[in-house]
């Protein structure tokens, strides 16, 4: 066959167009089968103005929170920092309203048994709200304020904690044995405890590892376990005293927030917990 | 006889090209059936999530997945509740899990390493029947 | 050959020859039309593996790519610090990438069929038959170096660009015009060549003048005429010779050889035939400038370079590439001129053009650009060389281990010495390189006395580039 002009306009037309559909197939194919991936989407959990407040001295008053829409917040396993949580609490559902001076949240999740008291091998059941303290915090702040500069403000209410501090019952037969013992520099005996202030520990962090117990101690709270659910309600001022500590709030802004919750039944304690994604606190 | 090497060359070309794509191609996608239960590809959530997103395995057999990790970032595989995980899986590197599922139901997995803006999404669903 | 009284440092005899082929098994190896269709359709498999490593893997990781690992690690070494200072243009030999045209052109892979070539046979205008075009497209892939090295589908691209250029351009072109005058790296192989210790030459003058037709030019039933349009009976330079073997066939007399020599000897060629030109000293100047932006951008200490190379941002980016072709066109060859309007004038030559100062005492910047590229390379070899082992068990990363080596970490070796080695390299050719500059300015002047005033602003140059590198080499 005698190669002619016409062939060779023709070999290098079929041969560009198929380089140029094979390499639109590799490129579509270029990280893999293509999928179409959601945008991010974050829950948001609404926290509407109300001239009510709440005292939770005498319960966390359930009637009172009946009628505010709440947030459903899937939980996943905390699979990243090493002990890896062993059961899951798939799900928290939060509502959230505020005054003029206060925030209210609250947090209800399934859990077929209480756990208020801690021994060996018992640990106690949980709930933890965290707020990053820049407003620009990378998503990665997630991870206890790791990258954040400022790191993250945490808010701890753990069964043990609001047993000891609303029923002044001791919890722990023989050991404490929770991993959080913030109170070294105050020890003179072992075991010696600062006097509790509030159901709810008011935390400091910047990475894993380094959660704090803060020098004031800001937010209250209280649980109660009924039917097979936890419902547990925090209160704190909406500004905040020290701008470096604790997290800012204010009416029409908005903030990031995660969850973390505790089943000590399953063996939850420390960073053996589920945990949420962010999701958006919007003050309307 | 003389021996006719114009024939003998033009063949040793057809088989280090058509015929080497197409028997790579051939023998791998037979070796991954023929070796594995499953396959799963980690992809940080922009580019793709773990895929396919659900994999499925028999309930009771003896199971071999195949993770490829095929991003430029490690990511890693934790099946919480049969408590089996590959802390890390650097970029460009494969791992295998074996396991025998001794329950049935639908398995959560997830990513052990912070690999994105997203990483809390880089999660995908086991199940088993 | 050129004969020269010229010694290399005054010791080195520029006319010492040791011929590999006077050994009857080799020639026969090298007559033979298995040699080296064989290597080139073994190669071509090794590029269909590269192909669909750099097919398949996408935008993954480089790191563990066949694709990348083996073409801009190890071929790029391989060709750096020994093919082409070694064996001149010996993977022109064995580069799979002409076989398609070959066969088109000729019709037979194997056998030699007589007669006129196929295709349309065009003659490669005269105005581009040097290496300008070459040097355009050699700074142009290296626009995308920061991709290619990194996105295995990157160098999918570029080398499909390649493979399907040279297979058109061979259908509308006579021979191995793509090869000759458009492959982006046939330039700096021919350019680096001319400093190799092999060489492709006829060996007897006088059998050559009475033999006609000259079957090494026009083929006969052994093999084809010189697909490089050379005439192997009396070329004197490395430069375009692809080291094919045909000219070794073709000849009935056996007067074809190929030799070892001291390395450099073709600097100091500068024929009617085979002139030094500008287009060879631009390659020169370009070669010198990538090395420097590319040590700067890979292995040097500037982050943001680095993401300017990247393409991270396209401003960032479209910096780089104007930078890139500023610094490469004008600024090297800019500041070589001031260099070079200085050595004409402390000579106190007033005869010899400016311009055949700066393009004669370029080709030092040969040996001093190949050592340059040497150290740059084993800057890439030690560091990332146990990648290799990893892709040749797992090419395509799809869980493979074919040879046990799959789990190898990245390991790398030496890395302590490394600016030494890198250093020593570059001592070496920067000797080279004034050794040789000393016997250009001897051509260029008119006596000795012109020669050495006149070689004191290059030796200084070539002071300063080798300085510059030990800086960044050794720190």
């Amino acid at each position: 066959m005698k190669i002619t002009k016409p062939i060779v306009i023709a070999i290098t037309l079929v041969l560009t167009i198929a380089f140029v559909a094979l390499v639109y197939f590799g490129m579509t194919r270029a990280r893999g089968a293509p999928v179409a991936v959601p945008p991010l989407q974050r829950a948001t959990l609404v926290s509407h103005y109300k001239t009510q407040s709440l005292d939770l001295t005498q319960d966390v008053a359930l009637a009172d929170w009946a009628d505010i829409p709440g947030t459903a917040v899937e939980l996943v396993y905390q699979a990243m920092i090493p002990p890896w949580s062993k059961g899951l609490i798939p799900a928290v559902t939060a509502k959230s309203f505020h005054n003029d001076t206060e925030l209210y949240v609250y947090v209800t999740w399934k859990d077929e048994s209480e756990n208020r008291a801690l021994g060996v091998g018992e640990f106690s059941d949980a709930v933890a709200l965290m707020f990053p303290l820049s407003n620009d915090a990378p998503p990665s702040t997630l991870m206890m304020g790791f990258m954040g500069k400022q790191g993250v403000n945490v808010w701890h209410w753990q069964a043990t904690q609001d047993t000891e501090f609303w029923s002044k019952k001791s919890v722990s037969a023989d050991a404490y044995s929770d991993f959080l013992y913030p109170f070294e520099e105050q020890e003179t005996l072992t075991i010696a405890k600062s006097p509790l202030t509030s159901a709810v520990s008011d935390l400091l962090a910047v990475k894993v590892t380094t959660t704090t117990a803060k020098a004031t101690q800001n937010v209250q709270g209280r649980g109660v376990w009924d039917k097979g659910a936890w419902h547990v309600v925090f209160k704190r001022a909406l500004k905040a005293t020290n701008a470096k500590e604790d997290a800012a709030f204010a009416h029409g802004a908005r903030k990031l927030m995660a969850f973390a919750a505790w089943s000590g039944d399953k063996g939850d304690r420390g960073g053996r917990k589920s945990i949420s994604d962010w999701v958006q606190l919007e003050f309307r | 006889m003389k021996i006719k090497n114009e024939p003998i060359a033009v063949a040793m070309l057809i088989l280090g090209t058509i015929v080497a794509i197409i028997g790579i191609l051939g023998f791998e996608n037979y070796r991954r059936s023929a070796e594995y239960t499953a396959e799963l590809t980690a992809r940080a959530t922009e580019y793709g999530n773990w895929y396919p997103n659900t994999i499925t395995i028999p309930y009771g057999k003896p199971a071999k997945i195949l993770i490829r990790n095929i991003d430029v970032v490690s990511h890693g595989f934790a099946l919480p509740d049969f408590q089996i995980a590959v802390m890390e899986i650097k970029a460009g590197e494969s791992a295998v899990i074996e396991f025998t599922p001794d329950k049935k139901g639908v398995f959560p997995f997830v990513c052990t390493i912070w690999c994105s803006n997203r990483h809390m999404e880089m999660r995908g669903q086991l199940v088993v029947e | 050959m050129i004969e020269t009284k010229d010694k290399l440092f005054g010791i080195v005899d520029l006319n010492a020859r040791f011929e590999l082929t006077k050994f009857k098994p080799v020639r026969a190896v090298l007559k033979s039309r298995w040699m080296p269709l064989l290597p080139i359709l073994i190669n071509l498999f090794m590029f269909v593996i590269i192909l669909l490593a750099a097919f398949t893997g996408g935008l993954s990781a480089g790191n563990y790519n066949f694709g990348i690992m083996i073409v801009w690690i190890l071929w790029w070494v391989l060709l750096m610090m020994m093919l082409v200072p070694g064996f001149s243009r010996a993977w022109c030999m064995v580069c799979p990438f002409p076989i398609f045209s070959d066969w088109a052109q000729r019709t037979r892979l194997f056998d030699v069929k007589p007669g006129k070539l196929g295709g349309l046979g065009l003659k490669w205008p005269k105005k581009l038959s040097n290496m300008w075009v070459m040097n355009i497209a050699f700074l142009v892939t290296t626009f995308f170096s920061g991709f290619m090295t990194v996105l295995p589908i990157a160098t999918f691209i570029l080398l499909g660009i390649i493979i399907i250029g040279a297979f058109v351009i061979g259908l509308i072109f006579e021979k191995r015009t793509f090869c000759l005058y458009l492959c982006p790296v046939s330039g700096f192989q021919g350019l680096y060549s001319q400093f190799a210790t092999v060489e492709v030459r006829r060996k007897d003058w006088e059998i050559c003048k009475n033999h006609n037709p000259k079957t090494c030019y026009v083929g006969n039933e052994k093999g084809y005429g010189c697909p490089w349009n050379r005439t192997p009976f009396d070329f004197q330079k490395n430069t375009y010779c692809g080291m094919c073997l045909e000219c070794l066939k073709t000849c009935p007399y056996d007067n074809m050889a190929i030799n070892l020599r001291p390395p450099g000897v073709d600097l100091l060629v500068d024929t009617k035939r085979e002139p030094r030109g500008l287009d060879e000293a631009w390659k020169a100047f370009i070669m010198l400038g990538i090395a420097i932006v590319f040590y700067l951008a890979f292995q040097g200490p500037w982050g943001f370079f680095k993401d300017m190379v990247r393409g991270v941002t396209l401003p960032g980016y479209l910096g780089y590439i104007a930078f890139h072709t500023v610094f490469n066109l004008l600024i090297i060859p800019g500041v070589f001129f001031v260099f070079a309007y200085l050595s004409k004038r402390l000579s106190g030559n007033t005869e010899v053009p400016l311009k055949s100062v700066f393009t004669n005492f370029a080709y030092t910047l040969i040996p001093m650009g190949l050592g340059v590229w040497m150290g740059f390379s084993v800057g890439i070899l030690l560091p990332n060389g146990s990648y290799i082992l990893r892709v040749l068990s797992d090419p395509f990363a799809w869980g493979w281990n074919l040879f046990g080596t799959a789990q190898i970490p990245w390991t790398p070796v030496l890395t302590g010495i490394m600016g030494y080695i890198q250093g020593a390299i570059l001592i070496v050719f920067f000797a080279f390189a004034v050794g040789y500059g000393w016997l250009l300015a001897k051509q260029i002047y008119a006596d000795v006395k012109q020669a050495k005033r006149g070689f004191i602003p290059i030796l200084t140059f070539l002071t300063l580039i080798t300085l510059v590198f030990l800086w960044l080499f050794v720190g």
